[in-house]
């Protein structure tokens, strides 16, 4: 596939983040994971297409069964069940959200973090852009307190780091690769379980009414 | 072959636990895969001691740094699986679970288990990877298994936290096979591998590595500042689960890093992971024995406890040479202890029902066995002679005098503070008199065996340590 | 014969007889009585096999050095040095263990089906074997195994009693300020370590020189911190009064006696021994804390009325003595006066000896009252004499001998403490000349105090009438505890009597430390038993202080009985004023009689007075019914010292705590910012 397509698909993946930043309703944050993994799984689809591997095409499927059908569905039924249109509220307002998407941008894409870049020259950029997707699901998980924008920005961190490791050449075997999107669907199933009897416990998705532990 | 023997009988066992309705024979599987599980390691550990390593399928590899956590992995395991069995039935009798929930128990206990042996025994970075997220998937449900607010609590807590730190590791661990581009998609690529490349490795890219690996895998190992899942989680675990978290999981996902410091070493040199091994040691152990100064609950206080001491570990990594073999003989004692100290924790909270250290008084006089048990724990733990954590604790501080003294000050200065924290509750918890109400009496000699057998061989090991341990050791060391 | 004696195998035989004795405990410990016979037996016999042992060293003079076994552990040697003042102080243990044991015999009876036995023999057996360890052994890591032994072993001994939560609280002071003191012992070792290398006496001695001189200050600090916690010195003397009266009597009087006395021995052992050259401030920093620490021991002892907080706090006076002895053979050792310095090493080995005994003594002999009275409070004594008239006697010898009354031994020690202070004075250096001159003072003082305590101790136990219901039940007790305690009177008057023989034999245990080799003797001993310090500057002779004493003794006997009384009949009637009888609320309580001394003494102690008074007639107010006092004196340590620090580190642990504030948000920015910073070291 062209260079320009991959690029495009990072970048859909980058502005997916973005967007899971901006939104607010619960809803649009499923959707944009979706269409993030979906690019995601272009991005492995691509992998069988430049070495023809059946097994990576095996792989880009499960990808995609998982990533972009279980998931988003697991997600839309808690939400469908549970009535929860609306995430809850984040730690920053949108104008400063935007000031910080900024300058983790710059950071990921600054001299200092300019050596992970460097791994495969020829993919500077998109590694760079790769590295600030990680960066900003992480400040995602830091900013949101609903617990549904956790999981979703701990998904899209994955996301980020796959893509990654496929630009930077970092691709393990699809026996691997097959194993990690089992513990990824466990991780899943999981997650979403305690969201519900989270949900059933304190009346709400909000984490931070989960402060009793302390000390 | 003895590890497939291992995985099997842990699989089946938990394969049996989902398939059976009999309690006793769900009981008896977990038991035996455990027993099994253990005198394989044995014979592993005892050929490695021989031949300094065993590679019996290209899946697998087993050092012997991974032989010795095999052995607490194996041990402790026994004596939770034991332990558990007792301690159910008496949470059953009180009406806390059921038996859908006991057989949720074992299933989980196995698993976690046999992730726990799958993560230090395979040959490849990614299935350890793998392996050690099956862990906390493993443990999710089991820290979970009351079903209270504050137990999902802790669990969502430990999932959260934990999988951002093992994605963090993870990404960590693909960083490590930048040398190996040329390699990439044949296959498993082992451990081995990663260190025979070390050549090609740009330095500046193995410390970026090393860096996410230590805080990734640093989470799980409950170093300061990304303990914060640890206490929670650890309290409000069932006690048997709380020992195997505390005792052998955080060694674990200790024993990865210190795989990968080995790595990074080869490319940068010692002096690089050994500082950043030593900052967060320090840290870990200031704000362990800080908090445990004023803590309230006594299963958290021993959660900190083990902040505690993989500070001290880390610690004596960094420090090397001494440090180190005092660091493994540490890990080894501490892996002991801790679960002796959780399980004793567990028959006081049957008695007491309560974790509050305020509602506990006059152990000594309803559970006398126990409660000399845990004062045994609290002085072997906190390193009073002459138990062996006393000589690790010397070693390391020695080791680390000459280069690092400031280190070794803050290091004394945390352990003479928790020492003071960790005694206050105590002897608020064991002496007095006994309440109201409550009946002396341990309830089943299976919850005094497991805890005393553990200790015992704890004790053992303080004078003396069996020769193919010796090697082990010394093996391990030579890695470091 | 003797070379058997003093072979490795002697001394191991004397460690498995303790160790024989708390193994049996333990395997006897469902059944009281022959468990007390077994852990008695096997305590005396080490503890008479131990004095053999110590002598035996003595007279062959050689020292003994072996290692037990090999260790698997690098850097930890089990290695044993005994030199001839690791003798004297294992003979010291063994002496006060031997007595102890004699009189835990019938004592631990009382605890009979309400306590363990056979822990409690555990745990005493343990005890002497970690303190004999510690005053032998010759590697640092070993030494601090020995260490906490004895100190573990010495804090269930504390609790033993742990239905009293008094007791347990003692305890608990106790074990955090020793492993607190021990941390410091730690830091000093490791400082060994980093300059020599070794963790082994001898190594570290010898390569002593390599040591910088801001290190060997470090040391001096770290050790006289964490060995004088250990000794009691003030400030760090607050477990003290707590933990000895906690213990059980025949166990106070070892801790007491004996255990606080192994700080001592590491002082000398470090200071004279291992770190020589010193600089001159180090001795007359120990003489300042010296001086404080008996001034400050008499002073709180004068205000107790818990008779054995009272002997606690004469055991800090007493450490402060001996380390005016320590300090002054310090100053003159670095002054290039090593006779001098012998003496004052002599004085402070001397005067550890005595204090033991005697400390033991009246130690057992109140555990001996408090055994008949249940209580501690010396108020509610009185008037004892006529029912333990033994037990009175014996306490008197120790009172005597603690207040520095010739015959007895005390007067000897402190009487050399006092030569060797004189002789600072001399000194020319000012910092140096008045040091000794406010130690000579502190001493003469505390000497006068503590006299004075003595008074009311004895006054108010045995003396006048009972002020308690439990005195009139009150026995004589056991033979065994008469034993005991006659047998440590005996040698208070002994040790006193022939202080002369005995000099001889500190001068040989000094002759041995690095700072006095070849020194010659500042002290002659003549036939007659004299002791002359100096070139004739001062002298005194037991034998003549012997009949001096016996012949003020029968004068004021026959005074009292036959020109006094003579003219005088005991005549039973009514009293001159309303007929209202003798009763003991007319007699002088040990509190009115401290209370004069203690309002002097206003600016250190800081006492409250409270003042109670309960009328016949809550209306008119002019019949008093009773009066109550309360003297009390304020804990200044613990407000100005302990508790500062207490806040501090607790608000240091509530400001840790934040971390974990619940907030899973932040627990995840931790993470990133971890990495963020961890990232931006490296990069």
């Amino acid at each position: 596939m062209n260079i320009w397509v991959l690029r495009l698909l990072l970048e859909i993946v980058f502005l997916t983040v973005v967007f899971l930043h901006l939104v607010k309703k619960n809803y649009g944050a499923v959707l944009a994971y979706t269409i993030q993994s979906l690019a995601i799984v272009a991005v492995l689809f691509n992998s069988f297409l430049e070495t023809g591997g059946m097994s990576l095409l095996l792989i880009a499927l499960l990808a995609l069964i998982v990533k972009v059908i279980l998931a988003p569905l697991f997600f839309v039924r808690m939400i469908k069940k549970n009535g929860l249109r609306f995430s809850v509220s984040t730690y920053l307002n949108i104008p400063l959200t935007l000031i910080v998407i900024a300058a983790i941008t710059a950071i990921a894409h600054s001299q200092k973090l300019a050596p992970l870049a460097e791994i495969v020259p020829a993919n500077h950029a998109l590694l760079s852009l790769a590295l600030s997707a990680m960066l900003l699901s992480l400040v995602l998980i830091i900013n949101r307190k609903g617990a549904l924008s956790q999981i979703i920005g701990i998904l899209s961190f994955e996301n980020s780091i796959i893509a990654f490791a496929v630009f930077a050449g970092l691709e393990q075997s699809p026996s691997l690769q097959a194993g990690i999107l089992f513990d990824l669907f466990v991780w899943l199933v999981i997650a979403t379980v305690f969201m519900a009897m989270i949900y059933k416990h304190f009346g709400s998705l909000d984490v931070t009414s989960m402060k009793h532990l302390k000390d | 072959m003895e590890l497939l023997i291992i995985l099997t009988s842990l699989f089946t066992a938990a394969l049996i636990g989902i398939s059976v309705r009999h309690r006793r024979i769900i009981e008896t599987a977990s038991v035996v895969a455990s027993a099994v599980s253990f005198a394989a390691s044995v014979a592993v550990a005892l050929k490695v001691a021989s031949s300094g390593s065993y590679a019996p399928y290209s899946f697998f590899y087993v050092d012997a740094l991974g032989a010795i956590v095999m052995l607490i992995i194996a041990c402790v395991g026994f004596a939770v699986t034991v332990y558990s069995v007792a301690y159910l039935r008496q949470e059953t009798a009180k009406k806390i679970i059921g038996f859908t929930r006991v057989k949720q128990y074992f299933v989980l206990l196995d698993l976690f288990i046999a992730a726990m042996f799958l993560a230090v025994t395979a040959s490849s970075p990614i299935v350890t990877w793998i392996s050690v997220e099956a862990t906390t998937l493993s443990t999710a449900f089991l820290i979970s298994f009351y079903n209270k607010p504050s137990a999902m609590e802790a669990a969502w807590k430990y999932l959260i936290i934990n999988s951002i730190g093992l994605l963090l590791g993870f990404f960590g661990t693909l960083l490590y096979f930048i040398p190996l581009n040329p390699l990439r998609g044949s296959g498993l690529i082992s451990w081995q591998q990663l260190a025979a490349n070390t050549a090609h490795f740009d330095p500046l890219i193995a410390r970026i590595a090393f860096v996410f690996v230590l805080i990734g895998y640093g989470t799980k190992a409950g170093l300061v500042p990304m303990h914060t899942w640890l206490p929670d989680a650890h309290s409000k675990a069932p006690a048997p689960v709380s020992a195997l978290l505390s005792g052998v999981l955080l060694n674990v996902a200790f024993v990865v890093i210190l795989r990968f410091k080995g790595i990074t070493d080869a490319v940068v040199g010692r002096s690089f992971s050994q500082g950043f091994l030593i900052l967060f040691g320090v840290i870990s152990m200031l704000v362990a024995a800080l908090i445990i100064l004023t803590q309230a609950n006594y299963k958290r206080l021993l959660a900190y406890s083990s902040i505690e001491n993989m500070g001290i570990l880390s610690l004596g990594f960094g420090f090397g040479g001494l440090g180190a073999f005092a660091a493994i003989l540490h890990m080894i004692y501490h892996a002991l202890v801790k679960s002796t100290l959780f399980l004793s924790a567990g028959t006081v909270l049957l008695k007491y029902s309560s974790t509050k250290i305020a509602r506990v008084t006059g152990v000594l006089a309803t559970l006398t066995v126990t409660g000399i048990l845990f004062l045994t724990g609290f002085f072997f733990i906190t390193g009073t002679p002459p138990f062996g954590i006393f000589l690790t604790k010397i070693f390391i501080l020695s080791a680390g005098i000459k280069t690092h003294p400031a280190a070794v000050l803050v290091a004394l200065f945390s352990m003479a503070v928790l020492f003071i924290g960790f005694f206050k509750h105590v002897t608020a918890m064991f002496f007095g008199k006994k309440p109201e109400g409550i009946k002396a009496g341990e309830g089943s000699v299976w919850l005094v065996v497991p805890p005393l057998a553990l200790i015992a061989v704890a004790f053992y090991l303080s004078f003396h340590i069996p020769g193919f341990l010796f090697t082990l050791i010394n093996g391990a060391v030579s890695h470091e | 014969m003797l070379s058997t004696v003093t072979s490795s195998m002697g001394f191991i035989v004397l460690l498995s007889l303790f160790a024989a004795g708390a193994a049996g405990a333990l395997v006897l410990r469902k059944h009281d009585a022959p468990a007390n016979a077994w852990t008695s037996l096997f305590s005396i016999a080490g503890s008479s096999w131990g004095i053999f042992f110590a002598l035996s060293v003595f007279i062959t003079g050689h020292d003994l050095s072996f290692a037990a076994g090999t260790a698997i552990f690098p850097l930890l040697s089990l290695s044993f040095h005994i030199d001839k003042l690791s003798a004297f102080f294992i003979f010291v243990v063994s002496l006060i263990a031997l007595f102890s044991s004699l009189y835990g015999i019938g004592y631990v009876k009382h605890y009979y089906k309400t306590y363990s036995i056979g822990a409690l023999g555990f745990f005493y057996n343990l005890f002497i074997a970690g303190m004999l360890l510690v005053v032998s052994a010759s590697n640092g890591i070993f030494f601090l195994i020995a260490w906490e032994i004895m100190s573990v072993t010495s804090y269930f001994l504390v609790v033993f009693d742990r239905n009293d939560e008094n007791n347990v609280k003692a305890g608990f002071l106790y074990l955090i300020m020793t492993h607190a003191g021990t941390a410091f012992i730690i830091l000093a070792f490791l400082l060994f370590y980093k300059f020599t290398g070794s963790f082994d006496f001898e190594t570290v001695k010898a390569g002593a020189a390599l040591i910088p001189l801001s290190a060997k200050n470090a040391i001096f600090f770290l050790a006289l911190i964490g060995f004088g916690t250990k000794a009691g010195i003030v400030p760090f003397h607050i477990w003290l009064p707590g933990a000895h009266p906690a213990a059980p009597s025949h166990v106070s009087a070892l801790m007491s006696g004996v255990m606080i006395k192994t700080g001592i021995y590491m002082l000398i052992r470090i200071l004279l021994g291992m770190l020589q050259p010193v600089p001159v401030w180090w001795g007359l920093t120990v003489l300042i804390v010296g001086s404080v620490s008996s001034l400050v021991g008499v002073l709180y002892a004068l205000t107790e009325h818990d008779i054995k907080k009272l002997l606690a706090y004469h055991s800090i006076e007493n450490v402060g003595i001996i380390l005016l002895g320590l300090g002054s053979a310090l100053t003159f050792s670095s002054l290039g006066m090593p006779s001098l310095a012998l003496l004052g090493l002599i004085a402070a080995l001397f005067h550890t000896l005595n204090h033991a005994v005697f400390k033991s003594l009246l130690f057992l002999s109140s555990g001996s009252v408090i055994n008949q009275t249940h209580t501690r409070n010396m108020e509610e004594y009185g008037g004892l004499i006529r029912y333990m008239p033994q037990t009175a006697f014996f306490f008197l010898v120790g009172a005597m001998a603690i207040s520095a009354l010739p015959p007895l031994n005390g007067f000897f020690s402190e009487w050399l403490t006092f030569q060797s202070l004189f002789q600072g004075i001399t000194m020319q250096a000012f910092s140096v000349k008045w040091t000794f001159i406010l130690a000579t003072g502190a001493l003469a003082f505390t000497g006068g105090l503590a006299l004075a305590c003595f008074v009311k101790a004895f006054g108010a136990t045995f003396l006048a009438r009972p002020r308690g219901p439990e005195v009139a039940h009150a026995k004589e007790s056991s033979l065994s505890l008469r034993a005991a305690m006659g047998a440590l009177a005996l040698l208070s008057v002994l040790f006193g009597i022939f202080s002369g023989y005995l000099i001889p034999f500190f001068e040989s245990i000094g002759s041995q430390l690095g700072a006095f080799q070849n020194a010659p003797s500042f002290v002659n001993v003549s036939p007659g038993l004299d002791i002359t310090v100096g070139n004739g500057f001062s002298s005194v002779s037991a034998p003549v202080l012997l009949l001096a004493f016996a012949g003020v003794i029968s004068l004021v006997v026959v005074a009292v009985k036959f020109i006094i009384n003579r003219t005088q009949r005991v005549k039973i009637g009514a009293t001159w004023d309303c007929g209202t009888d003798l009763t003991q609320r007319m007699e002088i309580t040990a509190t009115g009689f401290a209370r004069s001394i203690i309002l002097i003494f206003k600016g250190v102690l800081k006492p409250s007075i409270q003042k109670e008074i309960e009328y016949n007639d809550s209306k008119s107010r002019y019949l008093p019914k009773t009066r109550t006092v309360i003297l009390g004196v304020s804990d200044v340590y613990g407000s100005y010292v302990y508790k500062p620090l207490r806040k501090m580190i607790t608000g240091l642990s509530e400001r840790a705590k934040d971390i974990q504030s619940g907030n899973i948000n932040a627990y995840i920015s931790y993470i990133f910012i971890a990495l963020l910073i961890a990232l931006f070291l490296v990069l």
